[in-house]
């Protein structure tokens, strides 16, 4: 398999046990983040980067890649069988929730691409409503309004 | 939502308007770039966020912005200047230095929103100021300081996760030297997703970066 020397390929994945966490501290707490998560994750990926492996992909996994020199295709998933909708929010979409709906796939899986620019993004997914962290973020950022948002570099 | 009930919340929103424009007017008159506080009353809104606390952010974001631009004077000058202050205004909100924010911001303009937004990023997340303006100065005088500066504080992140002790993490995010990743056909990157770390120290005992 050829690679492209430029090629990058960046994994998120939710760590083994999360949704078994999530659900073991909803029970003991009342965060609406949580009953968020509870209701719309067994797994969230999210990748940002360019194709190593093109046409490779896993069904744990998102895998974006370069579309021209100043975007960069950036593919959002979540799987949430217990959800009706899903979005995607983030400042590059003026948090509109209308705006980037994930499309539902097999296995409860719903999920969208979009062009981004290279930089620092923040987002949220919007599961049948409600506003929620993504479980799998590696950095969040705390967003003035007493929530975090989950941080997007690419 | 009934006819009384806009009636109620009219005089409210009105006076919130009112509020951000003086925000907004003011901004203007000291330079300070309108975009960022806009997109932050946006987020506020579509978030649901009360009026009497939508303001007050946006306020502060202003002020940090306007320190920011104090700061930088021609380090945040051009068709950068909204992104460059943005990351500075981050970074400060952080609880950088007046000190540190200047020392990145006399990085390369290509570069230097990204080293101001990591440094805003690996100070939410405990690390030590020194360390981290150390290796984002050295991530920047890379090979390929863009990808170098990009993704540090993800990959640094990263790493304490998966039980690296947060000196070391900070080493190998910015030399992108770290375990697990010396196969990636890049080569020099660092780890920037969970499959790319290694399996958690002995050491790990679960708390955040000291």
């Amino acid at each position: 398999m050829a690679h492209d020397p430029d090629d990058k390929l960046i994994l998120h994945r939710a760590p083994p046990g999360l949704v078994e966490r999530a659900l073991a501290e909803d029970e003991q707490s009342s965060s609406p983040y949580w009953l968020g998560l509870v209701a719309a994750a067994a797994l969230v990926g999210l990748v940002a980067g360019q194709l190593l492996e093109r046409g490779s992909e896993e069904p744990a996994r998102v895998v974006v890649h370069a579309v021209q020199s100043e975007l960069v295709e950036v593919r959002f998933q979540l799987v949430a069988p217990e959800a009706t909708s899903v979005a995607v929010v983030g400042s590059f979409n003026g948090w509109q929730a209308d705006a980037n709906p994930l499309v539902p796939g097999s296995d409860g899986l719903f999920a969208t691409s979009m062009d981004l620019r290279p930089g620092r993004h923040e987002y949220l997914f919007v599961v049948d409503g409600a506003w929620v962290l993504d479980p799998a973020a590696t950095l969040t950022h705390d967003d003035g309004f007493g929530a975090r948002n989950a941080v997007l570099e690419i | 939502m009934n006819f009384l009930t806009l009636i109620l919340m009219a005089p409210s929103a009105l006076a919130s308007q009112t509020d951000l424009e003086a925000i907004y007017a003011e901004a203007t008159e000291l330079g300070v770039p309108l975009e960022p506080l806009r997109a932050k009353a946006a987020e506020g809104q579509a978030k649901g966020v009360p009026e009497a606390r939508l303001v007050p952010v946006v306020d502060q974001l202003a002020s940090d912005l306007a320190r920011a631009s104090t700061l930088l004077g021609a380090q945040a000058e051009g068709g950068e200047r909204a992104s460059v202050l943005s990351a500075a205004a981050l970074a400060l909100r952080a609880g950088a230095s007046e000190a540190a924010v200047t020392q990145l911001g006399a990085l390369e303009s290509g570069v230097r929103a990204r080293g101001l937004e990591s440094l805003g990023d690996l100070l939410g997340q405990g690390f030590p100021e020194t360390e981290v303006v150390r290796l984002i100065e050295t991530a920047a005088r890379g090979a390929n300081p863009e990808r170098s500066v990009n993704g540090v504080a993800t990959a640094a992140s990263l790493l304490v996760a998966a039980g690296v002790p947060p000196g070391q993490a900070l080493e190998q995010a910015s030399s992108g030297n770290g375990q697990g990743n010396g196969s990636h056909p890049l080569g020099n990157v660092p780890p920037q997703s969970r499959d790319d770390l290694p399996e958690p120290a002995q050491n790990s005992n679960g708390q955040g970066p000291k």
